[in-house]
Parts: structure tokens; C-alpha cells; sequence
């Protein structure tokens, strides 16, 4: 007993001692190994922010809600020991999704991007790493409209990531130009982007409302998964259906609303999965406004180009819906 | 003196840690990429060796025969974490490269090898020679197989480029390359012994 207590206290001794080493050392050289590791952070930073020397983050960034993109860690870019700008890393989508670094100084112009990730196509939304898509947003000022071929050129066969990306600069440009107007002396201005919702498919309930939108406190029936729509004096105005057809790759679904006289008043689609960029261009407005006030047979409905059977598979779906519709209409009325 | 002395270069050639005692191979064939790495992985080696040789000798008559291995290993972590800590500090790049490998400085079994046979039983200035001459050792063979396999492998000395890309033998930067280049030192160290003791013989006869 009395050895092994004997023993342990050696044993505790020696830890002791070389704890405490360990502490003096670890004094001596943390601030050093911190430093190293900001440096390193910093070096990272430096691409997308020459002028500066250092950077430091910032605390108390909130950023605002911008839909899909999210902005996190911003760091105030800093020379000989002033404020000169700052460093926000983005995400956001494009046409899979991308992480910039991006620079802003405080006088609102934009210094440098770098991209953290990005996992577009290789050979078309990955060319977008090129530096002749990215050089041309260095010296840009964030309140630009971004609008693409006028402020900038898309990547050729890339429309949608450069859309993405250039949707994703604006929105941490506003956000970097907010804060710094507000915390760093910066200039104002400028107003908050709207960030283009990414086109998706209706749910039956907001398809009807928006198809109904002209009609003052519409109200909607259901009748075996279809709707009759009323006006606020409890006028029949119109009827709704959906059918699907099989598109491409999956089942599009579309709704049809006409009116009490059988007139197509729009269509929306409510189900779909085709190939994004082209099949899934029919839940763009630009085809899906095409439908209102066409004859039911929609024959002069165009086509979306390069995606020739998805569109037709729409078109069949409508036809199918608009009957059903214009028959549920005709019903109601007797 | 010449006791000195002789105990110090034992550990350069005659009883050199990876040419003859073939121990601490693991960390050895890993860093050797790089000249740069090799250097800085035995002066790190070396400064963990001759500490810890120097505080053990000194204590060998306080640490109990029953414990003695926990206290070793207490003794060489300290070390090895001091090392890794001024390295992360003053050479952020040299730290890099070597990842892992400094910490495990601990379970080398050179510096247990040493401590155990060696430092726990002679003086403290014996033991500092031993540790000197342990870690030279384990340096130069260290700087010699990655000053090959760095020139070989990637056409590089201390990182400026001498032999273009596509004349290096990517083989000698791997983990193949690395023992085959040791066995090759091997055979050399070996051959030079065999000569030495034969010249030796036949002065002895010729005496």
C-alpha cells in the first residue's frame, strides 16, 4: 500500500513538472501559432482583396434574408489598421451550387471573387472558373444591375451559372455595401436585390389562385380533384383541372383554368422533372404564360427548343385538362 | 574524453538507429520526400533524443524501476509536444509537411530504445553524448535518403528544380521508392564495415 501510494505520487510528480513546461511553452508560442493561422486565413483572402493586410471578422454581420443565398463570415478587410473594405463568403445556386469569396471596397466597387467550391458541369458551368468570365467583375460597382451581355458576358453554354453566379455577386455585394455603409463609414446606397426566385412548380392550391388571380375574392370548390371557382358573390366564374401526361423523363402535371365560357384563362404546372435547363423550362412563365386565352386545342403554342417532347407532353396534358375543364364548366352551369 | 568521444560516434556509424539497428524506419520512410523535411524531422528527433536523454539520466535515480516506462513516455511526450508547438509557431510551413509525424515523435522507438538501454543507466554527460550521436545519426541518413529521393523523384534540390518533370522517377517519391532507396544505404553502410574490418584484420596480422 504504502509502495504503491509512494508510486503514484512519482508518478503525479513528474506529470506535474511537465504540465507546467508545457504551459510556459504553449504561453510563449500561442499568440505566434495564432497569428500563423490568420495569416494563412488571410492569405486566402488577399486574392479576392489586394489592398489590404489584414482582415478581421466581423461579429456582428447579419445578413438579410435573400432566399436561396446565404452569406456567412464576413471579414473586414483592413489596411494599416483602417477599414477599407470587406470579405463575404456566399453560397448560393447556380445551376448546382456555388461558394465565392467575394471583395467589396467601401466605395462600392467590387475587388476581386474566388470561387471555394463550385460543382457546375466540367466543360460548361465549370468554365466558368476561367478568367475571362471572372475579370470581368473586378472594378464593377455592386449597384450595376448585373443584367447579363450588357453588364456583364455570360459563359458561353453556361447561361444558368453565370445568371447564378452573378445573382449570388450582387447579392453579397448589397449585403457587404450595407454593412459597410453602416459600421465602416461606407457609401450608401443602392437597393436591396431581388433575387429572382428560381422557377418551380405550382401547388395546386397556389396554381388555382394565380390562374384566378384577375377575379376579386375567388373561391374554390373541390369536385373530385377538380375545382369551380366563384366570385365573391358566389358567382360561378370558371372551373379548374389537372392532367399528366409522361414528359421526358417524368410525369408533367399541369392545371387549366377556364372561364364560365369555356375560354382558357392559363395554365400552370404542377408536376415535373425533366432535365433542368431544358425539359424543365416548361415551369418557366416564359412557356407556361403562352397558354392563356389560346383555342383548347393549342396548337399554335410553341414548342420550347431543345426540349421538343417535354413541351408536347405539356401541350398534351393541357388539352386533356382544358376539356375537362371546359366539361366541368358547362356541367356546373345547367 | 576519447570515452566521449567513442560513445558519439557509435550512434553516427558503427551503431547508427536506422543503418544498423533498423529502428524508427516508420517515420523515417514517410518524411523523406522532401530534404527540407528530413532535416527539419531529425533535428526535431534530435532535440527530443537529447532532452529527454539528458532528464532521464539526471532523474535515473528518482523514477522507480516499477513505473519507469510511464514516466519515460511522460518525459518524451513533453518534449515531443514542446517541438511540435515551437514548430507550429516559427516554421508554420515546416509543420505542414510533416503533419503527424512530430507528435508521434513519442512512440519512436529510437528515443525508447535509447532511454531504456542507455540514458537510465549511465551519466547524465554520457547519456548527452549518446543522444547527440543517436540523433546525427538518425539526421544524416535521414538528409541522405531524401536528398535521393527528392532529386530522383522530383527533380528537385532543397526545392529548385534540376532534373525537368518528365525525367524524374515518381517511383522514388512513394513509400516503394523510400525502401528501396534504404536498402540501398543499407548495402553501402554494410560493404564500407566489411572493408574497415578486413583492413583492420590485416593490420592486426601484419602487427
Amino acid at each position: 500500500m504504502k509502495e504503491m501510494l509512494k508510486l503514484g505520487i512519482v508518478l503525479a510528480l513528474f506529470a506535474s513538472i511537465s504540465c507546467v513546461c508545457l504551459a510556459l511553452v504553449n504561453g510563449i508560442t500561442a499568440p505566434a501559432i495564432a497569428a500563423n493561422k490568420d495569416a494563412k486565413a488571410s492569405a486566402g483572402m488577399k486574392v479576392v482583396f489586394e489592398d489590404a493586410d489584414s482582415f478581421e471578422k466581423a461579429k456582428d454581420f447579419v445578413p438579410g434574408d435573400n432566399g436561396s443565398i446565404l452569406l456567412s463570415n464576413l471579414f473586414l478587410a483592413k489596411k494599416a489598421g483602417k477599414v477599407v473594405g470587406a470579405v463575404v463568403e456566399a453560397n448560393g445556386p447556380t445551376y448546382d451550387k456555388a461558394t465565392v469569396l467575394v471583395g467589396v471596397k467601401l466605395d462600392r466597387t467590387m475587388t476581386g471573387i474566388s470561387f471555394l467550391a463550385l460543382s457546375d458541369s466540367p466543360g460548361y458551368g465549370q468554365n466558368a472558373l476561367k478568367e475571362t468570365y471572372m475579370n470581368q467583375f473586378p472594378g464593377k460597382s455592386i449597384d450595376d444591375a448585373f443584367e447579363i451581355g450588357k453588364d456583364y458576358d455570360a459563359v458561353s453554354g453556361a447561361t444558368i451559372t453565370s445568371k447564378g453566379l452573378a445573382n449570388i455577386f450582387k447579392v453579397a455585394g448589397f449585403e457587404v455595401g450595407a454593412y459597410l455603409a453602416k459600421n465602416c463609414g461606407g457609401v450608401a446606397g443602392g437597393s436591396a436585390p431581388v433575387v429572382e426566385k428560381a422557377p418551380s412548380v405550382f401547388t395546386s392550391k397556389e396554381a388555382c389562385a394565380d390562374i384566378f388571380a384577375s377575379v376579386e375574392g375567388v373561391s374554390f370548390k373541390e369536385k373530385k380533384g377538380n375545382y369551380l371557382a366563384y366570385s365573391s358573390s358566389k358567382e360561378l366564374v370558371g372551373a379548374l383541372a389537372s392532367a399528366s401526361t409522361e414528359g421526358f423523363q417524368d410525369t408533367i402535371t399541369v392545371i387549366v383554368g377556364v372561364d364560365k365560357d369555356g375560354k382558357v384563362l392559363g395554365l400552370r404546372v404542377t408536376e415535373a422533372a425533366d432535365t433542368p435547363g431544358l425539359g424543365l423550362r416548361i415551369i418557366e412563365k416564359e412557356f407556361y404564360e403562352q397558354f392563356a386565352g389560346k383555342e383548347a386545342d393549342f396548337a399554335d403554342v410553341d414548342t420550347i427548343s431543345g426540349a421538343t417532347i417535354s413541351s408536347s407532353a405539356a401541350i398534351e396534358a393541357a388539352k386533356k385538362a382544358a376539356n375537362k375543364a371546359i366539361e366541368l364548366v358547362s356541367q356546373a352551369k345547367k | 574524453m576519447k570515452k566521449y568521444w567513442q560513445i558519439f560516434t557509435n550512434g553516427l556509424v558503427k551503431e547508427n538507429p536506422l543503418l544498423v539497428i533498423m529502428i524508427g524506419l516508420c517515420s523515417s520512410l514517410a518524411v523523406t520526400t522532401q530534404l527540407v523535411n528530413g532535416l527539419g524531422m531529425g533535428l526535431a528527433m534530435t532535440f527530443v533524443l537529447l532532452m529527454s536523454e539528458i532528464m532521464i539520466s539526471a532523474f535515473r535515480k528518482l523514477i522507480p524501476d516499477s513505473i519507469r516506462i510511464p514516466i519515460f513516455i511522460i518525459i518524451i511526450a513533453s518534449f515531443t509536444t514542446i517541438v511540435d508547438l515551437i514548430m507550429q509557431a516559427y516554421f508554420p510551413s515546416l509543420s505542414e509537411s510533416m503533419g503527424v509525424f512530430i507528435p508521434l515523435i513519442v512512440v519512436n522507438c529510437i528515443i525508447m530504445g535509447r532511454v531504456e538501454s542507455f540514458a537510465s543507466k549511465k551519466t547524465v554527460l554520457e547519456s548527452a553524448c549518446d543522444a547527440l550521436g543517436m540523433g546525427f545519426g538518425y539526421l544524416w541518413v535521414l538528409c541522405s535518403l531524401s536528398f535521393i529521393r527528392e532529386l530522383l523523384g522530383a527533380g528537385k534540390i532543397v526545392g529548385n528544380v534540376v532534373i525537368p518533370e518528365e525525367y524524374t522517377i515518381g517511383f522514388f517519391s512513394r513509400a516503394p521508392g523510400g525502401f528501396f532507396v534504404f536498402g540501398i544505404l543499407i548495402a553501402i553502410s554494410f560493404c564500407i564495415r566489411r572493408a574497415s574490418e578486413k583492413k583492420a584484420k590485416k593490420e592486426g596480422v601484419k602487427a
